[in-house]
């Protein structure tokens, strides 16, 4: 196997495997229903990217966890924003995913191939509720210094990888669709197109190094300060 | 470079891009909203210090009326029980067999000349800046115990090592703490105990009267009021403890200001 094939399939269960530790290890005596929220999206993200792995067709399994990720991200962002607005935009992108999902994957179901919509859907929802979030930031500056807010780093790990997966996203129904006629679907394309998806999966795990970076810095200068 | 290449590198190098642009709006947030931070914490601090000038040329003027009101009892007040003194004391001569009312009568003068002198001091600035804290204490709990019939006891060890300014201004909040518990305490014994500990001082006023109900704000007067500023000024702390069987306030202070 070679190591573009390890990173395009195994590095998402490991980014996910890694956060989801790192997540419970943080949220493990909080009663915030927000962080126990994102720990089980975690733990759910994990199973779902390990049975991608091995399955031969992933297209449902991915399906599934973009309308998994902006049910839980959003429910997240609706307990984190305090403004009744803000609330009420975060339901709003919520069902119109799960409307999308709905649409797409039950009432006209097509399977074939990666849902860039559902993706770009999930990803501009996910922005502009870190937006939402780093607003209310702004907004509300205490004397709490921002480098030990576990909700900031998150958020910005969150935006790093959506903001910067976002492209990706975007074409690669696209670029699936470029490769599928008999005479480009070679070895070489597909390789190319796994490189894609690999740079996805890089950003995914950037992203989860940051919250699990963050979690270790919180927690050694909670330690440092109380000691 | 085919068709396919060329445009998975324009995704790549937009998805770059988008990353960049991530980092970006992050870092830029970060400086933004520690500048915020320091703009609202200079902008606190500003307002301590004003709070805190504005508390301190309060307990000036406040310093100031004890002094005038200090050399009003000693010159006018003073002078006039002298004079009543001196005339009761040419009529008792004048008269054969003075009546044992104009000796008491004369007596009285005398003792309330004693004790008018001795508040004079006790709220005359530069009279108290000649005297260290303890010395301080010490008059006025012989003050109160002659006059009030209220025994004062005091235990401080040898040397208070605090700045004189900072003294001056324990010796009137520990001065406003007796005074309430004289006024509306009715208690017949108050222990004074200063605790020195490394660079902090514990004044602890204890006393057995009928207490008050410490977190009823309605029944804080003025006095509590100056208590609480002046400790602030000082960077200490101040609690009442009170029960039906006495009350006890406890003042801890840094020795040096900050």
């Amino acid at each position: 196997m070679s190591f573009i094939s390890i990173v395009a399939n195994f590095l998402e269960p490991l980014a996910y495997g890694t956060c989801c530790l790192f997540i419970f290890y943080y949220t493990r005596q909080s009663k915030k229903v927000k962080w126990r929220v994102i720990a089980v999206y975690y733990f759910l993200a994990t199973v779902l990217m390990i049975r991608a792995a091995y399955a031969s067709s992933n297209i449902e399994i991915y399906n599934l966890l973009c309308l998994l990720t902006h049910t839980c991200l959003g429910a997240y962002f609706y307990y984190s924003l305090n403004t009744r607005l803000k609330k009420r935009i975060v339901l709003v992108l919520c069902v119109v995913d799960a409307g999308y999902y709905i649409t797409s994957n039950l009432l006209f179901p097509s399977h074939a191939m990666f849902d860039s919509t559902g993706y770009v859907i999930l990803s501009i929802g996910i922005v502009l509720m870190a937006f939402m979030f780093m607003h209310q930031i702004l907004t509300n500056i205490t004397e709490d210094p921002l480098s030990l807010n576990f909700d900031f780093w998150f958020v910005s790990s969150q935006l790093i990888y959506h903001l910067g997966a976002f492209a990706i996203f975007l074409t690669y129904q696209y670029l699936t669709k470029k490769i599928l006629p008999a005479d480009l679907y070679s070895f070489e394309n597909r390789t190319l197109l796994m490189q894609v998806w690999g740079v996805h999966n890089v950003l995914l795990f950037l992203s989860s190094i940051i919250t699990s970076a963050a979690v270790l810095w919180i927690s050694f200068r909670r330690k440092s300060l109380s000691s | 470079m085919d068709i396919l290449s060329k445009e998975i590198t324009i995704v790549l190098v937009g998805s770059a891009f988008f990353l960049l642009v991530a980092v970006g709006i992050i870092v830029l947030f970060l400086i933004y909203q520690k500048k915020q931070l320091r703009f609202i914490l200079e902008k606190k601090e500003l307002s301590n210090q004003f709070q805190k000038e504005l508390l301190m040329a309060r307990l000036e003027a406040q310093e100031e009326t004890l002094n005038q009101v200090s050399t009003e009892l000693h010159d006018n007040i003073g002078q006039l029980l002298s004079s009543s003194k001196i005339l009761i004391g040419t009529a008792e001569r004048m008269i054969d067999k003075p009546s044992e009312q104009l000796h008491v009568a004369g007596e009285t003068i005398s003792k309330a000349i004693r004790e008018l002198r001795a508040i004079s001091k006790s709220l005359n600035t530069e009279w108290l800046e000649k005297f260290n804290l303890v010395e301080n204490l010490q008059a006025e709990s012989d003050r109160i115990t002659t006059s009030k019939e209220i025994s004062v006891t005091l235990k401080h060890p040898p040397v208070i090592e605090m700045p004189m300014d900072r003294q001056m201004m324990l010796f009137r909040i520990v001065q406003e703490a007796l005074q309430n518990t004289i006024k509306h305490g009715e208690a017949s014994r108050i222990s004074i105990v200063a605790e020195q500990k490394e660079n902090m001082l514990q004044v602890s006023i204890t006393d057995d009267g009928k207490g008050f109900d410490a977190n009823d704000e309605t029944v804080q007067g003025v006095g509590i009021l100056n208590i609480k500023h002046r400790t602030r000024l000082m960077s200490g702390t101040v609690q009442w403890n009170s029960t039906k069987d006495g009350t006890s306030v406890i003042i801890q202070l840094p020795l040096y200001a900050s």
